[in-house]
């Protein structure tokens, strides 16, 4: 993977925004209190994390040692193989702390808990504020864990705060060696690859070994910044008994616009099944408008007549989702 | 008996809801919780007492319906002989269940439709359809979330109606005693009311405090809707005479 060092700058990130390539920028945040603190120990990390804390209740997956912290499915995929739990900070660090004495220790992991929410005021010092767009940042904590590949419809900055994390990822077009699980079932709200990285079974998952020729790797220190381009499968392993990760996700995108995913399952009710000839005029249809929308869409079309075909302002996005909301209750 | 479930397009998509009110449809009882936003409307009709919630120790505006525990005075065979209807009444079979969830990365527990699937107005084969063929959402079940929505609201109005009355120590104990036409008495225990006397003694202060709050008129409501005790003793009497009248 790319590499470089130093802090990234605004400019970096427009730059890293617009290439779409994955970056690693090594000690980027090792001015951080928190990193500064889970350099000293991971118990000096935990209590500058509680001295933000006020209460917030946060949702934390817990799971047997048996799955080696792999959040995931049972056989079968009938269920996922962690519990969802309801804690609170202190109960969570409680639970990684037991774990760090003990060799076969279960799972715990909040992932994704919105940082400002959970630990007010932390941010100032150990975030970078990111201008324009929808931003959020997200603070992930716990012991070790696998994440398996899932790609994000976000641009993310993340930073290993504590810990050591284990980046692999896949440009977006590896979709299909993958072997990517069920989009309606999801473990943490993201279709995964169901490919068991650890140890890869190329009887059952034969195209993965044409994905491995794409992936990029990267081990992650306290510090250490890792840019994941909005699409790239991104498979993340936890390595250390106590791990804490900041990180921005961003994207240039109007406020009235959705989730890209809700339109993928639109597409999939009305149109995948389509009879071939039409599934293809449509196909061509979809190019016009939405792939690759040149002047030909519209400039034949008087200003005042373009609706969508225009550019999309609040008034018409409004009437679009009347539109759709109306015929999509029946 | 009742069946709490959450209610989706896939497992509950062949229910039907009769909305007819009757004896013997789920109804007989006599109370109903109330809420601020409708007291207007129901004090014209009903007498509004609080009752206490053991769980959270407040004061819940409640409409009277009948003496007796399963009586609902107000249940006709030809439907519910009132012109407005308390929205704890109207909600039925749906209710208000609460999910957690992670929304934006913050943990929460957001109000989501339960469904009482062994209301006696629940069927397959009777009343309106709660989802549209397709699994859209009915106009029926559009309005029963609007009817949630309010209820949803005024759980934090009552709440702080009673703690304020509570605060400005208004609320006092009322045994309610009833005589009917044909010399039975009734005594109804574990009923609160506004102390008129303290009420009227209020200073400055405490109006402007009830006041402030929007809750001087929900006072003025309760303490008006007394006068339908009356009103409903009047109802079981025709009960009663009714029924001599059958015999």
């Amino acid at each position: 993977m790319r590499e470089l060092a130093g802090r990234p700058p605004q400019a970096l990130l427009q730059c890293l925004a617009t290439e779409q390539t994955p970056v690693v920028i090594r000690a980027a945040a090792s001015h951080w209190p928190l990193v500064q603190a889970s350099l000293v120990s991971s118990a000096s990390a935990m209590a500058y994390l509680l001295g933000f804390y006020r209460g917030a209740p946060v949702h934390a997956f817990v799971a047997e040692a048996q799955h080696d912290g792999r959040i995931f499915y049972t056989d079968g995929l009938a269920n996922t193989n962690f519990q969802q739990v309801k804690t609170t900070l202190p109960g969570l660090l409680d639970r990684i702390r037991d774990g760090e004495a003990r060799a076969d220790s279960p799972t715990i992991y909040m992932g994704s808990a919105a940082l400002e929410h959970v630990l007010p005021g932390i941010a100032e010092a150990n975030s970078w504020p990111l201008e324009g767009g929808e931003s959020t940042v997200r603070v992930w904590i716990g012991n070790q864990t696998t994440v398996a590949a899932h790609y994000d419809a976000l641009d993310n900055l993340a930073v290993v705060c504590a810990g050591r994390r284990r980046f692999t990822l896949f440009p977006p077009a590896q979709l299909a060696n993958l072997y990517v699980g069920p989009i309606d079932f999801t473990p943490a709200g993201q279709a995964i690859s169901l490919v068991n990285f650890d140890q890869p079974d190329f009887a059952l998952h034969p195209r993965f070994a044409e994905a491995l020729s794409h992936a990029v790797t990267a081990v992650l220190e306290p510090g250490d910044a890792i840019f994941i381009p909005c699409m790239w499968w991104h498979h993340v392993q936890a390595l250390a008994p106590f791990n804490v990760l900041i990180n921005h996700w961003w994207r240039e995108a109007a406020p009235h616009m959705g989730p890209p995913g809700d339109a993928l399952l639109h597409a999939i009710l009305n149109i995948r099944d389509l009879p071939p000839a039409h599934r293809r005029a449509w196909q061509g249809i979809f190019n016009h408008y939405v792939f690759e929308p040149g002047a030909q869409v519209a400039d034949h079309i008087p200003v005042a007549r373009r609706g969508p075909l225009g550019p999309i302002d609040e008034d018409c996005a409004r009437k679009m989702r009347a539109l759709l909301r109306a015929n999509l209750n029946r | 008996m009742s069946k709490h479930e959450l209610l989706d397009n896939v497992t509950h998509r062949r229910l039907r809801v009769h909305t007819i009110y009757g004896p013997n449809r789920g109804y007989d009882f006599n109370i109903a919780r109330a809420f601020p936003s409708e007291l207007p409307n129901l004090q014209r009709e009903y007498p509004l007492f609080f009752v206490k919630n053991l769980e959270s120790g407040h004061f819940e505006p409640t409409a009277l319906l009948g003496f007796a525990e399963h009586e609902n005075l107000y249940l006709t065979d030809s439907g519910w002989d009132a012109e407005h209807i308390p929205l704890t009444v109207q909600r039925q079979p749906f209710l208000i269940g609460f999910q957690d969830r992670l929304l934006e990365g913050i943990a929460q527990q957001v109000p989501v439709t339960h469904i009482d699937v062994e209301h006696p107005s629940v069927s397959v084969s009777e009343g309106i359809p709660i989802f549209l063929p397709q699994g859209g959402e009915s106009p029926y079940l559009d309005r029963i979330h609007s009817i949630l929505a309010a209820i949803y609201a005024g759980h934090e109005a009552a709440r702080s109606l009673s703690q304020i009355l509570v605060g400005l120590e208004l609320i006092e104990s009322i045994t309610v005693n009833v005589e009917f036409e044909n010399g039975t008495k009734h005594s109804l225990e574990g009923l609160y009311t506004v102390n008129d006397e303290k009420f009227r003694g209020l200073r400055a202060n405490g109006l402007e405090a009830l006041h402030s709050r929007g809750h001087l008129q929900d006072v003025y409501m309760m303490l008006a809707s007394l006068l339908n005790v009356k009103r409903l003793v009047a109802r079981k009497n025709r009960r009663l005479s009714d029924l001599r009248s059958a015999t």
